[in-house]
């Protein structure tokens, strides 16, 4: 035996004790703790990893890029690449995180709740099918790979129909271009390139169309640039968010759009290129701007106004479309604007042709029709995807009693909702984020969609990709091995369409990517076929008498489908700024009519039914149409908290832990239970706008809530005369400034004064911060760093390298809010339901401030928004008094909160002039899975902990860390805070104000209208607003 | 004074601490219940978070804030009566100071529960202490709230001290009285006292300057109260009269609260009225009548200034509090604090037990309806309308409001039981020496 001396031991101990350790290391069963991919992919603890893909959200499909943490998806952002979205992504397609983690989630095949085995349940399905005459498919819009897989795992059933579901009514858009042009496509409307654009009812920033490639085009033609800034009309019974950012709003009758539109066009006529047509003028003859005028109560003055803005010489725009525009002259509206957008030269210009948009499903006729077929017995199996018709679609469809004479129903949807109660079976699909797709939403736009993650642990389904293959295969076509496998050869072909060489695998990755492959297409102009000005074609006008109005906007879609995702309904409604409730919107004048006051519960009937909601009264909406938003009245699974509304404050309320449970809570109510299945004469869309019988109040109070801190104060409004209608109170800036206004001609140097919102104080009260005064108090980094120069320190404290700023342009903003669910799933910011809303409990970090003005000059009321969040203020109030230390100035000029330091005196809160603090009044639960949502990268905070915007310094530190590993500087709009890379506008700039190369830099130092918020109080915040432009000082 | 002799007071002193009856137990039995819903609620909110008590955003402070400021500045009178008048030789003071210092060192002990009953993290109260600690985490001197934690320690401390000084003396008295345990207990607690020249010199000499110490915290106390709000940034809060304004409220609401405990006190030891005399009473009545009128002006004047100094935020918050949805409690407070005292002027009621009994109760009330409106109105109302908020109360912090009453009165009920509730050795000074005959 050889001899081992002491060095030679310790030599061998260590090598084996390291493999022993390694080996330890090795043989952890990795892959039982952190779900795989599928396909695997890589895998950094700590290190955000994204994939690009596609939202399915709704039938628009924009490009995604959803962000994962340890290989968990937290965060949907917008697709820079995908030339629809161009980076930013919708309230509701951020809110695809909580369809993905929904605690509605069903968690595997089932019947009627009895689990089942997949394959058990495929062959039942798949045998079920061979047998049946025909089968019916309801699912969601496809436009891509999917569609054909469909057709052919229907063919091989041997014969079925497939319906796509969506409510937005694009078949009347189809319909009106069919007629006018002889062209049932929806083309590309360029936005961007219009000087006038004129909306007809659509709601182009709430949900026509793809709002996001609106909004990207609006502000692209609407905000200020280079002395020029596009004007925007907005003609519709609703003013909703789209008008409120418009320049003018004219409320009309619904069903009187139409008769605007053709007065409009006959003003033109005698100017345009189609001047010579006779045919046109006489028809045009008949709709002159007087008869119109006293026809609609519109003034000719207005029409004449709108005729003479419109006239751009070709670069102006008229649309059409939307919920309010669907009172029974949807079609002829189409057609009335698109022969108005033809007098006006528009064509080719401003409305091309070739684009081929797909958007929305087939018409609610067709679904009328299936009703039909299925109570006939014509279809054995009806499966149902992603789409909830039973709950969306209006209750004498009858398509629940339909459903139920179907032998089998299956409903593939995610989620466990109206319709899959009514199934046989649910085999329950997995969501977007964990499956392979494509979608083609327009010609040249070829978005693939890859899953971002493993399924969701516990939950047992099937991507609806490979769910059909499986199928295709049971019912003996020739499948593939799975949807992948199947997506990747449709791929070939589209490398050879768009002539795109190489090898496929190249190809193929980069397209994963970049979220697939964009290229444009050509377009071409289109001609007015005469059917347009056809006596057919001529609309009545709308009816006198109530009507009701179902409304969408960026948080509510009348399909539903996430009516059930909390941030859509915490943040607040942009207009009401109503939260977890439906509400009636009456005009003031009509509400004095019916003698019904703002906050009153009243029941609304019509031919179809009756529902009570509250009375929110606002200027927005034309005489005697009510409104009120869809896609509510659904059942959310919340936390049952313990209620003290309305007890006694003298006896104990004692939740226990084990009385929170996760239970269905019903929010709001479902509009469509007023509305008739009537559809639209010639395209058969369903009918938005209904004749209303009767509204009376009820007597109560209606239990609204609300953030909006003036809504309960009446009695400083009731002074103020104008404020008393209805008593709506006065939602003004009491001339406090957030949101100050400025002109055109001003900002052009010529002619009117530079409005600044009549915000006078800072004239004629104080004047520390006026250069001819010196501040009473340096800023604290000033001061700071004088001290260190004093004691001979070398290094300056504050500020060295970084100091972090954000310009905010308030003339871009336009109030969607989806900055605000950006800032929810950045960071963890709790959801705390409709009560402790009502109680002032609200944890939102980022709000979008409604503010409704008057203006000095023409005494309108006009709505402008500012989105506040913690300003990180130089000479903060929070920072000193803060006994502990928790909260204090960083190096880089943010207000750091640390959390664990806190001991909640609340005291920062008090003294913060913005309010922007926030504070843990209890421990919230994050119903699972939402919980898996949650961004690691952040704290999630306990009961007692004051929270706040901290100009995402979770992303800060993200960029930084990247930079280092680099070995390079962070260079300028590499860091996005959550709220810039979501804004659709552009409205917000952010970056590091000590970088002169900035672009938050060039706005601060260059602009001729930045103002700080309260800047008399010489808070120094780190947030430059620049005030909204008008034309002439007026706005809708 | 003619009945009144040496003998006479320690019989009537010692009577008040004769085990207790029925009635006491009774009272007892009500206020430990009282504080036993004040514990439970406490004990709740730790549990569950703040939830249970009616402050929200923006409305950060609320009912905790109100009886911290509430308490603290009931314990003003009580040092007030008994070194600043001990200085000026008040003679009206010997009879009420003991009670009233009692009152006050309880008032401070339930004021000291309330920053950290207002906390959201209670359990890491003492990071608002400066102690060494490895990681070198220190407090922020900065902050008006530490200012606070030193301003009430260094009350408290006093206070208590002050208020066992001026035992000593009344200890030995009740030592030399008792027999067994009991003795032991007050010879201990007096220290051995004799009541020898001696140590009379000395002892009145350090009682001289504990009354010189005590006085400047009378102002300091509740000036750096005020400062928690006058040193913030809110219209309401941020006002140059507060720390007068403060110290004027906090002996208002003082000197009511000691006609509040002393008045029963009087009725249920009959002994008492011959000692705490209706002209000691009419005194209190006259000073309340004073300050009540300091805290009318302090009222008006930022009314006057709110309008003078032309600050829209100031001018809308003061717009508010008279017209506002929590206008009632401004008018209450009115009513209380301005009206109330008026009738006070005619002698007839100033000496009438009854009159002033309801008047005191006017004010206690409506002493705290100020703090009230100052910590929740301004707080509702401030800048950003979009924040505005209101307020409503929740069941945790009434039953935790109903609490620290119980563990004031608790103490107090304790106090008059093993403690004597008049300062008999300074009673006797008033008195003409060679009188011992009447005792045994």
């Amino acid at each position: 035996m050889t001899k081992v001396n002491r060095r030679d031991f310790f030599k061998v101990a260590a090598v084996s004790g390291a493999a022993a350790a390694v080996a330890g290391c090795g043989s952890d069963p990795v892959e039982e703790i952190i779900p795989m991919l599928v396909p695997p992919t890589e895998y950094k603890p700590g290190v955000t990893i994204s994939f690009a893909s596609t939202c399915n959200e709704c039938s628009a499909n924009c490009g995604m890029v959803i962000r994962t943490r340890e290989a968990r998806a937290i965060k949907a952002e917008g697709n820079p690449h995908h030339p629809m979205s161009q980076g930013s992504l919708c309230n509701q397609g951020q809110a695809s995180m909580q369809a993905m983690y929904s605690p509605s989630r069903s968690k595997g095949p089932n019947k009627k709740g009895a689990a089942i085995k997949w394959d058990e349940g495929l062959s039942e399905l798949a045998a079920k099918m061979k047998e049946a005459n025909r089968v019916l498919y309801i699912g969601r819009p496809q436009s891509g790979s999917l569609k054909k897989l469909l057709a052919e795992t229907l063919a091989a059933s041997g014969g079925g129909d497939a319906l796509q579901f969506d409510m937005m009514p694009v078949s009347t858009l189809k319909k009106g271009n069919e007629i006018a042009f002889g062209t049932a496509e929806i083309p590309e409307y360029a936005i961007g390139e219009a000087k006038t654009l004129v909306t007809f009812g659509a709601d182009i920033l709430d949900s026509w169309l793809n709002n996001q490639l609106n909004m990207r085009e609006f502000t692209r033609m609407h905000a200020y640039k280079h002395g020029e800034k596009g004007k925007f009309i907005h003609v519709s019974p609703h003013m909703s968010l789209t008008g409120a950012n418009a320049d003018q709003w004219v409320g009309v009758k619904p069903g009187d759009e139409a008769l605007i539109a053709l007065a409009v066009a006959g003003e033109l006529l005698p100017s345009s290129a189609m001047s010579g047509n006779g045919a046109l003028k006489s028809y045009l003859d008949g709709f002159t701007t007087d008869s119109v005028a006293s026809k609609t109560g519109v003034s000719a003055q207005v029409i004449k106004g709108l005729a003479k803005d419109f006239n751009q010489g070709g670069m102006s725009l008229a649309m059409a479309g939307g919920n309010t525009a669907m009172s029974g002259e949807g079609t002829k509206l189409q057609v009335a604007v698109n022969l108005l957008n033809a007098v006006a030269g528009n064509l080719g210009k401003t409305v091309k042709f070739g684009a081929d948009y797909k958007i929305g499903g087939d018409s609610a006729q067709s679904f009328a029709d299936a009703a039909q077929k299925m109570k006939s017995g014509a279809y054995q199996v009806v499966l149902i995807e992603g789409a909830n018709p039973v709950y969306a679609l209006p209750k004498d469809s009858g398509f629940a009693e339909a459903l139920a004479q179907v032998p089998l129903v299956v409903s593939l949807s995610t989620e466990e909702d109206e319709t899959s109660a009514l199934a046989h079976m649910h085999l329950p699909t997995s969501h977007s984020v964990e499956a392979w797709g494509d979608s083609m939403p327009r010609k040249g736009v070829y978005g693939l969609q890859q899953p971002a993650m493993a399924k969701l642990p516990g939950y047992d389904t099937m991507s609806l990709g490979d769910l059909m293959v499986a199928l295709a295969g049971k019912l003996g076509a020739a499948a593939p091995a799975d949807y992948k496998t199947y997506l990747m050869a449709q791929w070939k072909g589209y490398q050879k369409d768009l002539g795109l060489g190489g090898a496929f695998e190249d190809f193929w990755k980069k397209s994963l990517q970049q979220g697939g492959q964009f290229t444009g297409y050509s377009s071409k102009g289109a001609n007015l076929q005469s059917g347009a000005y056809a006596s057919a074609m001529a609309p009545k006008g709308g009816q006198t008498g109530l009507a009701i109005v179902a409304a969408n906007s960026p948080n509510h879609r009348a399909e539903g489908t996430n009516g059930n995702r909390t941030w859509l309904l915490e943040i607040p409604h942009p207009i009401t700024q109503l939260v977890w409730d439906s509400w009636v919107e009456i005009s003031p004048d009509t509400a004095v009519r019916l003698g019904v006051n703002h906050f009153d519960e009243v029941e609304i009937t019509t031919a179809k039914g009756s529902l009570k909601a509250g009375v929110w009264v606002n200027y927005g909406i034309a005489d005697n149409v009510l409104s009120m938003p869809t896609g509510l009245g659904r059942e959310v699974p919340f936390p049952t908290y313990v209620s003290t509304r309305n007890k006694s404050i003298f006896l104990p309320h004692v939740e226990m832990s084990s009385d929170i449970k996760i239970k269905p809570l019903k929010v709001g109510t479902n509009v469509m239970d007023l509305m008739g299945f009537d559809t639209d004469a010639l395209s058969g869309d369903l009918q938005f706008v209904t004749a209303v019988s009767a509204l009376k109040a009820t007597g109560e109070t209606a239990y609204m809530v609300t953030p909006e801190g003036q809504a309960h104060h009446h009695d400083a409004a009731a002074l103020s005369k104008e404020y008393t209608k209805a008593y709506m109170g006065d939602r003004s800036q009491k001339g406090r400034g957030f949101a100050q206004s400025t002109s055109v001609e001003a900002m052009n140097g010529h002619g009117g004064h530079e409005g600044d919102g009549g915000h006078h104080l800072r004239h004629r009260h104080y004047t520390t911060d006026l250069p001819s005064n010196t501040d009473m108090y340096p800023e604290r980094a000033a001061d700071v760093a004088y001290h260190v120069d004093w004691s001979g320190r070398d290094k300056p404290v504050y500020y060295e390298t970084n100091k972090w700023e954000m310009a905010v342009d308030l003339d871009r903003c336009t109030g969607c809010a989806a900055c605000v669910v950006a800032c929810y799933a950045e960071n963890n910011v709790a959801v705390v339901g409709k009560e402790r809303m009502s109680t002032g409990r609200e944890m939102s970090w980022l709000r979008v401030a409604r503010w409704q003005d008057h203006n000095e000059e023409t005494g309108d009321l006009e709505t402008y928004f500012s989105p506040n969040m913690c300003g990180q203020c130089a000479n903060a109030g929070c920072e000193t008094v803060c006994p502990v230390y928790a909260t204090y100035h960083n190096d880089e000029g943010i207000n750091a909160m640390v959390y664990n330091r806190c001991v909640g005196t609340r005291y920062c809160a008090n003294n913060c002039i913005y309010k922007q603090r926030r504070f843990n009044w209890r421990t919230y639960e994050f119903p699972a899975p939402l919980h898996m949502q949650l961004n690691p990268a952040m704290t999630v905070r306990e009961k007692g902990v004051m929270e706040k915007c901290n100009f995402c310094y979770s992303r800060i530190r993200e960029g930084k860390d990247l930079a280092k590993d680099m070995g390079r500087e962070v260079f300028d709009g590499e860091i996005k805070t959550a709220c810039q890379q979501t804004c659709p506008a552009d409205a917000i700039s952010f970056g590091n104000i000590k970088d002169p190369k900035a672009k938050v830099t060039q706005i601060v130092n260059t602009t001729k209208r930045g103002y700080h918020q309260l800047e008399e109080v010489n808070f120094k915040p780190a947030v430059t607003y620049l005030k909204k432009i008008n034309h002439d000082n007026k706005k809708a | 004074m003619s009945n009144v002799t040496y003998a006479s007071i320690n019989d009537d002193i010692l009577h008040s601490m004769k085990p207790p009856g029925k009635s006491w137990f009774a009272s007892m039995a009500i206020i430990l219940v009282m504080l036993g819903m004040g514990i439970f609620a406490f004990g709740y909110q730790i549990r569950h978070g703040m939830e249970g008590s009616g402050i929200n955003n923006p409305i950060g402070w609320g009912v905790y804030i109100t009886n911290f400021v509430f308490w603290v500045g009931i314990g003003h009178a009580g040092t007030l009566i008994s070194a600043v008048l001990y200085l000026v030789r008040a003679p009206f003071r010997t009879s009420i100071y003991r009670a009233s210092e009692a009152m006050t060192v309880f008032a401070v002990m339930t004021a000291a529960l309330f920053p950290l009953i207002h906390i959201g993290r209670v359990w890491n109260f003492y990071w608002l202490i400066p102690y060494p600690n490895q990681r070198l985490l220190w407090v922020n001197f900065k902050s008006p709230l530490l200012w606070d934690v030193f301003a009430v320690n260094t009350y408290m401390s006093v206070s208590i001290l002050f208020f066992l000084v001026g035992l000593v003396p009344d200890f030995a008295v009740v030592r030399d009285e008792s027999k067994g345990l009991k003795k032991l207990f007050y010879g201990i607690a007096s220290l051995g006292f004799k009541g020898t020249n001696h140590e009379w010199k000395h002892y009145m000499r350090a009682y001289l300057l504990f009354a010189a110490i005590a006085t400047p915290l009378v102002f300091s106390v509740h000036s750096i109260v005020s400062w928690d709000f006058a040193m913030s940034s809110i219209p309401g809060w941020h006002t140059t009269i507060f720390p007068p304004y403060f110290v004027a409220g906090a002996i208002f609401s003082g000197c009511a609260m000691v006609l509040t405990l002393l008045l029963p006190l009087r009725a249920i030891f009959p002994g008492f009225k011959d000692i705490i005399k209706i002209k000691d009473m009419e005194a209190m009545a006259k000073m309340i009548l004073f300050t009540g009128f300091i805290v009318t002006y302090a009222y008006s004047i930022e009314f006057f200034i709110a309008w003078y100094s032309g600050a829209r935020y100031e001018r809308a918050l003061f717009w508010f509090r008279p017209f506002g949805e929590l206008k009632f409690f401004f008018f209450l407070m009115i009513f209380c604090n301005c009206i109330s005292p008026l009738p006070l002027w005619s002698k007839k009621l100033r000496t009438n037990v009854p009159a002033l009994f309801i008047v005191s109760i006017f004010i206690n009330i409506g002493m705290w309806m100020e703090r009230f409106n100052i910590v929740v109105t301004s707080l509702a109302h401030d800048f950003d309308p979009y924040a505005w908020g209101t307020y409503t109360f929740e069941w945790v912090e009434m039953w935790i409001t109903i609490g620290s009453f119980g563990w004031f009165f608790m103490w107090f009920f304790i106090f008059v039981k093993i403690m004597p509730s008049l300062a008999a050795a300074e009673l006797k000074e008033a008195l003409n020496p060679p009188m011992r005959s009447a005792h045994e």
